[in-house]
């Protein structure tokens, strides 16, 4: 026999090396090495799948990695909405490269696509020493991706943290970091997102530009309207004011960056200083202000500062116009010729800014102004008919309103508190004159529903109803009056928003000519409550009926935002059924088409907003839906002041929390609920959506809830009983609420307490079989099987199941769940835990 | 003695009988969240339902494993938590989809998902190779963890390697046979068996 051959040979053949002839005699003799060959096979098998696991993407849905034969990717370094860098190998040249590879999601829509395709032109474009070059690209229908060389540096921020480097030193690198910036202005190339993190710097401390993946061509007139894009992008704390708000983005963004970055690495801090956590850029308003950067003590010359305070203003006509600009002021301080000019308008400009605070104010007078004059012209019209004062009546409101515009104003205390007197006059003014009440109704439950204050709006809507049955002279204003309820009438009484719309349908059919843009309004409105009808939502039919009255609306050139508003139900209901794709593209569209129509306050377009942001929360592309609720919350904030503070602080919460971020998302929701709770204190206002939004957010995020402290929640309770007093119906939202958080906290006996008042309330209320005791019981059934009381549980399922059969739900949604739940139940008293 | 093919071995779950054995619940932990999780994704859930099977599962079994007795013969493990997953991934999937589909979407959302038994069979191959990857470094030499990460990314050759750490080839078929063996002990003790 001869020798036996040592590992290597043996480990090669295992890996399926052909077998030389005396190799496969000298097998079949030693049954030793046959034995060795076997399990290195095994082995072999076992290393290509640990190959295949430790290779791939980690756990979380990513498909199986791209078959990028040439490259092999090694490990992650960083992953972004759009795709994702991988450190990797160029198996031909052995060398070390990074490669990006498009994010790869279900949903992905081939628009991702073209913008990962737009992005390797773009860098395909440029070669500079202080731009990564592209230096190979996907070919075909693979899985997108392009190859840069291999960039041996560390980022920017880090960079300056370990080295002890001199101001010049600092300023080299500075001014190398604008060149290159400036290199990609020249070329028509904007970077949108420049940021430390994004900034390589080598050993020979040459900065590298990385990451082009928001970056966007220059058009001809030297910028573009990120709206067009549909997405906003950069980052916080580096984004300039413009992004933030939504406006053009040109050149001066990438300024406004450079000057933040600048900032950092020339004096060691933010310019808007250290902590800037996002709630604190919701709640500030410090950015609209040009940074004050410290003089006293610091190691910059003034001149300088002078450069970074420009770089930073505020307002893009103010800034240095393109990177080159900034690279010619700083090369000239560099070589010691300081600026002689001075900014002069700075302080004409800060005066600027306060001056446009005192408009509000004049604004709120000439409102006051105006109703003091509607009481006299009241009197002076009581000789004609009913019919013209309303009429009357109802321009002078809308002209002081339209006067009034909330977003011009600081805040919307001042709006509210000016139509609850408006609603007064009118009520003792205008006794004799039901047509004339509803019309100033309906004008100020209007405004409330602009202002997103449902509750209000429908409490004044519903007198303007009253009013306009009394009088039946104002049929167009009686089927606005309809529709709007019937869109306010969510919930438990969706099916009563049907009958209204349908009545309003009906009217606008009879008195309006034939394919008016109001009867298309009615009819989208109807179709909407079909879609979310409380138990058995028909999305199929209210989409067509939706669509159709958005055909209606675009045939006859209806108004750009009821067309808006019209494509976000659409997106709405697109999004339930999970098509993402379509859901953004209708949401873009309401958006783009709001904000052309002068609407950017507008319910559509913060309704737009909304949606853009759930479209990428939904994704996972949390940077993106943050900064679309940063660009909300600011639109809020200018129709309805404060009061917007705490919704946005529950949204980013949540997305904190599914980010992972349970701390921030824990204080941003504790720092929600506190204003709250100081503002109803205060106002009494919709208490029943805040709560329902406050519950969604806080069970929404199963992480947040359990370690939310309770104290704030207990105390809000309390002071809801003394408001409301006991057995109210907007306890038993509370009452689940608390129940929840027992339940979380494993305090199931508290919970079931809790859970069982709220069951009474809904009885007294609303009877036995209202769908809210169903969804108690249910919710009880579930404590019960916290417990392992199945017994106690399946008598409860029964219970819903029967109510279900007897009102004919047997399908419906509460139904199916008491069913999932009843067979659960049925498994675990047989299962293996007993 | 010796398991029977992919059977859970016992031990791990004897031991998370007692709540206060933190460091078998951290293993549970570490094995079977991705593991539910990336099944869960697998079968078509959102991240945050995903996430949402997951943690619910993970409750479940804890409350369940408490008082759960290991019994070879009564039923593997891994098709009593399959069950318990999948019924999870139903209910949120019949929570989603209840709401009838419009025909237009029929085909964007019907893209090709493994069937339930595949997903579970693959990701709990994977999750379990993972586990033991991260696990390894306990158990096997810096120098031979060293030389196999080199080995398992591919970055270099094996002559490579001879040449970077002056060893020659044998060693280095030594070192990562020794630890393919770690890697079936854990998974061995841990997981399922080989």
């Amino acid at each position: 026999m001869s020798r036996c051959p040592d590992d290597a040979v043996l480990e090669s053949l295992a890996e399926g090396s052909p077998v030389a002839p005396d190799l496969r005699a000298h097998l079949n003799e030693c049954p030793d090495c046959a034995r060795r060959v076997r399990s290195l096979r095994a082995d072999s098998r076992l290393f290509a799948e640990l190959r295949a696991v430790a290779s791939g993407p980690a756990a979380d849905g990513a498909p199986p990695r791209a078959r990028l034969e040439r490259y092999r990717l090694v490990r992650e370094l960083h992953r972004g909405s759009q795709g994702t860098v991988f450190e990797g190998i160029d198996t031909e040249t052995r060398d070390r490269v990074a490669v990006k590879l498009l994010a790869v999601h279900p949903l992905a829509s081939r628009r991702d696509q073209s913008r990962f395709e737009r992005e390797i032109e773009l860098l395909s474009r440029l070669r500079h020493p202080g731009i990564v070059p592209i230096v190979d690209q996907s070919d075909g229908d693979e899985r997108p991706f392009y190859v840069m060389p291999w960039i041996d540096g560390t980022h920017l921020d880090r960079f300056v943290g370990d080295l002890d480097l001199s101001p010049d030193e600092r300023l080299d690198v500075g001014l190398a970091i604008v060149d290159a910036v400036a290199y990609a202005h020249r070329s028509g190339v904007i970077h949108r997102d420049l940021k430390p993190s994004n900034i390589l710097v080598t050993a020979d401390r040459q900065p590298v530009l990385i990451d082009f993946g928001l970056a966007k061509p220059q058009d001809v007139r030297g910028s573009w309207s990120v709206t067009e894009s549909g997405e906003f992008l950069g980052t916080l704390g580096y984004a300039s004011p413009e992004q933030l708000r939504g406006g053009k983005v040109g050149t001066p963004a990438d300024v406004y960056a450079l000057g933040v970055v600048l900032c950092e690495l020339l004096t060691g801090q933010h310019p808007h200083g250290a902590a800037r956590s996002i709630s604190e850029l919701i709640e500030s308003t410090d950015r609209d202000r040009p940074p004050k950067l410290p003089r006293r003590g610091s190691l910059l010359e003034p001149g300088l500062l002078d450069i970074l305070e420009k770089a930073l203003d505020p307002d893009p006509e103010h800034r240095y116009a393109s990177a080159s600009e900034l690279a010619k002021e700083l090369r000239a301080h560099r070589s010691g010729e300081r600026r002689s000019r001075r900014e002069s308008g700075q302080r004409l400009r800060r005066f600027a800014r306060r001056h446009r605070w005192s408009l509000g104010i004049s604004g709120l007078l000439a409102m006051v102004v105006a109703i003091a004059g509607i009481v006299s012209i009241n009197e002076h019209l009581q000789a004609e008919s009913q019919r013209r004062t309303a009429v009357a009546v109802r321009q002078i409101l809308e002209e002081i309103l339209a006067a009034a515009r909330p977003d011009r104003m600081g805040g919307s205390v001042q709006i509210v508190d000016v139509l609850d007197q408006v609603a007064r006059r009118m009520e003792s003014s205008l006794v004799h004159a039901p047509d004339a009440q509803a019309a100033a109704r309906l004008a100020i439950g209007e405004t409330y529903f602009r202002l997103m204050m449902s509750e209000e709006a429908e409490r004044h809507l519903e007198r303007a109803l009253q009013r306009y049955r009394v009088a039946k002279s104002d049929p167009a204003g009686l089927a606005t009056c309809l529709t709007m309820l019937g869109r306010l009438r969510t919930g438990d009484r969706r099916e009563t928003a049907k009958g209204l719309l349908e009545e309003a349908i009906a009217i606008r059919r009879r008195t309006l000519p034939r394919g008016h843009p109001q009867i298309a309004v009615s009819e989208r409105e109807l179709g909407w409550a079909i879609a979310n009808r409380f138990e058995s939502p028909d999305i199929t039919e209210g989409r067509r009926r939706i669509q159709g009255a958005l055909r209606a609306l675009e045939g006859t050139g209806g108004p750009s935002l009821e067309i808006a508003e019209t494509l976000v139900l659409l997106g709405r209901l697109a999004m339930q059924v999970e098509d993402v794709s379509e859901a953004r593209d209708l949401f873009e569209r309401a958006f783009a088409l709001a904000e052309s129509a002068g609407g950017r306050d507008d319910l559509a377009s913060i309704h737009a907003l909304e949606g853009l942001a759930w479209v990428d929360q939904h994704l996972g592309h949390f940077a993106a839906a943050e900064a679309w609720l940063l660009r909300l919350v600011e639109s809020m904030k200018r129709l309805v002041g404060d009061k917007a503070v705490p919704s946005g602080l529950r949204r980013l919460a949540s997305l904190q929390a599914e980010q992972g971020q349970l701390v921030t998302a824990e204080d941003l929701h504790r720092r929600a609920v506190a204003q709250e709770l100081a503002w109803w204190q205060g106002e009494r206002p919709a208490v029943h959506e805040r709560l329902e939004e406050l519950r969604r957010g806080l069970i929404g995020d199963e992480h947040g809830a359990g370690r939310l402290e309770d104290a704030p929640f207990r105390e809000a309770f309390i002071d809801l009983r003394e408001l409301r007093g006991r057995g109210d119906f907007e306890l038993s939202h509370w009452l689940n609420l608390l129940a929840e958080l027992r339940r979380e906290q494993r305090r199931p006996e508290l919970a079931r307490e809790l859970l069982t008042e709220a069951l009474e309330i809904y009885c007294r209320l609303y009877g036995e079989e209202c769908p809210n005791r169903t969804k108690s019981l249910l919710q009880l059934a579930e404590l019960d099987m916290d417990q392992l009381r199945w017994t106690d549980a399946l008598e409860r399922l029964d219970t819903v199941l029967e109510v279900a059969d007897r009102r004919g739900l047997e399908r419906s949604a509460v139904a199916q769940e008491a069913l999932a739940r009843k067979q659960q139940c049925l498994a675990a008293m047989e299962g293996v835990g007993r | 003695m010796k398991l029977r093919a992919g059977t859970t071995r016992g031990s791990l779950l004897e031991r998370l009988r007692k709540p206060d054995d933190g460091e078998a619940w951290q293993r549970f932990f570490e094995l079977y969240a991705p593991l539910i999780l990336s099944y869960a994704l697998a079968r078509g859930l959102t991240r945050a339902d995903a996430e949402e099977v997951r943690d619910q599962t993970l409750e479940l079994l804890c409350r369940k494993l408490r008082s759960f007795r290991y019994d070879r013969h009564r039923g593997r493990f891994k098709a009593w938590l399959h069950r318990i997953v999948r019924a999870k991934v139903i209910d949120l999937h019949r929570k989603r989809r209840h709401l009838p589909l419009h025909p237009e979407d029929g085909e964007k959302l019907a893209c090709p998902t493994p069937t339930p038994e595949e997903a579970w069979e693959s990701q709990w191959r994977a999750e379990h190779l993972r586990y033991a990857l991260r696990r390894l470094r306990l158990r096997v030499s810096e120098r031979d963890y060293d030389i196999f990460c080199r080995l398992l990314m591919g970055e270099e050759t094996v002559e490579a390697i001879c040449v970077h750490l002056e060893i020659n080839a044998n060693q280095v078929y030594k070192a990562k046979a020794r630890v393919l063996k770690a890697v079936r002990v854990i998974l061995d003790q841990e997981g399922l068996e080989e």
